[in-house]
């Protein structure tokens, strides 16, 4: 007993030695801010964090997750200058095909918007309210603070892990690691609330409407709680205390002091520049196949007055790839509702024409598939739509 | 989010070679050479393609983290070093130069890429015999792909050596850690120096000889200790 217990004296003494061999990180106290131009010095944490995201955004551009060339990228660039962060000419925003929510910001200025958030932001304040958000990331070095944090952490950490290998410290060492990610996950917190009230702030004096910076935030939650459980977000579940949040810039909208000239919400601009992206950004949002969100977006796009004929496709889409019971029903009357309008996809033709081929009425099917083919003549399943044509007229369907 | 997570799959991508060395135990493998290739009697020219090269601190914790400035450093006295020691030998060296065409410079990075990639597998089955699959196992085309003939085309040379070093620096809080655990039996994995070095048939992109560098040793900080390094690291080229 006695032999155990001085080991244990022993192995503390030691690793309380060895907590003070590497000190606290650099404090950053009182926000740092990065000025135009900024790049680190070469023998610094920062620059080797700078040089790995070099790598990775070369890794990005040639990814093949890309959306280039659209006016979006263009928009995207316009909202960041207008944010007199002084910042425009250091940052370089891709936008990423991604279905969620997203944005991030690297050390080195490089800011990714997954095109998931333009299916749900409405307006290009919104809009802006975030790239603020991301902006001040940047801005206040946070990433180059949170690694500093992770490394220290993991530094206070070892000494502990090595202790309870060699059986020495039994659950104080768990109690270190619980006090010691809790300490991150509140450092990454104390992050997103200085990067709201600088994104706030930036928007706000470029002249966007601030109650639409909590918007986007109760407008997610709509989603959530669709979903009943867990947050599949990953914006919410790295960015805690939602209400918290909604809360603050609800109270920082409500003291604003409304200009002469009105707010700026920049829907009509928005809708322009992100409407001919929506096809593919419902497409990608129904392949993730949470369809009680989607029915959300869904309902707020009918709601906005977007193009009808558009939403009741991707409703009927929605129906048959959810296909529970009656949902093959509920997606033919889409397709059909879809179909009145003079602009509706020609995708609701073949898809019209698989419905009907699934409840034994082929025939029917025909005349649809061939508008298809006359609306589409370069579809990519042109052969296979000829090929069911072939087979319907010679009985086989 | 604000860190990317690329950046800690890099840092557990390096932590998984570390372990393979403290697996290994350091064990120094002979140079693989191409059954059948035999080195030519003229003279060839050889490509030397850029290092691809990374030097880091491991801290107390065991995170990796970069050093932008040593990894300069290293990159100068690795290729000068590397310059010298094919000087040595009887066959033609010719120095990359990235091509003016954005597209071709881009295949080329890929192809660096690539190697990175192809080189690590190499490497890891060749010392972990155990992991290899059976259907890999005494292989003998290793290849980087016909594309690597765009190397040829734009150099000229009949050869491509790519080199890939990376360098980990214990720090004082890591060292002293991985010295108490030793005494109760906890080991800890430690800074090291792992890379290698593969000489390229750049009419078919097959490896023709490969070799490796695993241990707790090695510098790449200072020319002596560079030169060192690559020596080690091309010995029994086959040029």
């Amino acid at each position: 007993v006695i032999r155990v217990s001085l080991r244990r004296l022993l192995i503390l003494s030691l690793f309380g030695a060895l907590l003070g061999c590497e000190s606290m990180p650099p404090s950053l106290e009182g926000s740092p801010t990065v000025h135009a131009g900024y790049r680190p010095a070469s023998d610094t944490t920062e620059a080797g964090l700078w040089l790995r995201m070099d790598e990775a955004e070369e890794d990005l551009k040639t990814s093949g997750k890309l959306i280039t060339g659209t006016p979006a990228n263009e928009y995207l660039e316009e909202i960041i200058c207008k944010l007199d962060s002084g910042l425009c000419e250091d940052i370089r925003v891709y936008l990423v095909r991604l279905p969620y929510f997203n944005a991030t910001m690297a050390p080195n200025g490089f800011m990714q918007v997954w095109s998931g958030l333009l299916l749900r932001t409405e307006n290009e304040a919104q809009l802006a309210f975030i790239l603020g958000h991301e902006i001040a990331h940047y801005q206040h070095k946070h990433s180059l603070q949170l690694f500093y944090q992770a490394k220290h952490t993991a530094n206070m950490l070892a000494p502990f892990q090595v202790a309870a290998a060699a059986g020495g410290v039994g659950y104080a060492g768990s109690l270190a690691e619980i006090g010691a990610y809790g300490m991150l996950m509140k450092y990454s917190r104390d992050h997103e609330r200085e990067a709201d009230a600088g994104g706030f702030k930036m928007a706000f004096a470029a002249g966007y409407d601030p109650h639409e910076a909590a918007k986007v935030w109760e407008d997610l939650q709509e989603e959530k709680d669709a979903l009943d459980e867990g947050a599949t977000s990953l914006f919410l579940s790295t960015h805690p205390s939602s209400s918290e949040r909604l809360d603050t810039l609800k109270q920082m909208a409500s003291t604003a002091e409304e200009p002469s000239s009105g707010w700026y919400k920049g829907a009509e601009r928005y809708e322009q520049v992100i409407d001919p992206l929506k096809f593919e950004l419902f497409q990608d949002e129904l392949r993730l196949r949470q369809y009680p969100a989607t029915q959300v977006l869904l309902d707020r796009a009918s709601e906005a007055g977007e193009r009808p004929s558009e939403i009741a496709f991707f409703q009927a889409e929605l129906y048959s790839a959810r296909a529970e019971p009656g949902d093959l029903q509920k997606a033919e009357a889409a397709y059909r509702q879809s179909l009145t309008y003079s602009d509706a996809p020609p995708e609701s033709y073949r898809e019209l024409a698989m419905i009907y081929i699934k409840s034994g009425r082929a025939k029917e099917a025909v005349p649809l598939f061939q508008t298809y083919l006359s609306k589409r003549p370069d579809a990519f399943d042109r052969s296979m739509v000829r090929a069911y044509i072939q087979r319907i007229d010679s009985g086989e369907e | 989010l604000t860190i990317d997570n690329r950046f800690m799959l890099a840092v557990s991508r390096l932590l998984v070679l570390a372990i393979t060395i403290a697996l290994s135990g350091y064990a120094q493998a002979e140079a693989w050479h191409k059954p059948g290739h035999r080195e030519s009697k003229e003279t060839v020219s050889v490509l030397l393609m850029p290092i691809d090269i990374e030097l880091s601190v491991l801290t107390t914790g065991g995170v990796k983290e970069v050093r932008a400035d040593w990894t300069a450093t290293a990159e100068q006295l690795a290729s000068q070093a590397l310059r010298r020691e094919l000087a040595q030998h009887k066959d033609k060296m010719v120095l990359y130069e990235e091509p003016s065409d954005p597209e071709t410079a881009h295949l080329h990075s890929q192809i660096t890429k690539l190697h990175a990639t192809v080189g690590t597998t190499m490497f890891v089955y060749s010392l972990l015999p155990s992991v290899t699959p059976p259907t890999a196992k005494d292989s003998s085309d290793w290849s980087l792909g016909e594309e690597v003939s765009s190397l040829r085309e734009t150099s000229g040379a009949d050869y491509g050596l790519f080199v890939y070093l990376r360098d980990s620096y214990s720090t004082a809080g890591r060292k002293a850690l991985i010295g108490i655990g030793a005494l109760f039996g906890v080991s800890a994995s430690a800074g090291s120096q792992v890379g290698f070095a593969t000489l390229v048939d750049l009419r078919d992109g097959s490896v023709v000889w490969f070799n490796t560098l695993a241990r707790g040793s090695g510098d790449l900080r200072t020319e002596s200790a560079a030169q060192e390094t690559i020596a080690k690291l091309m010995k029994d080229l086959p040029l």
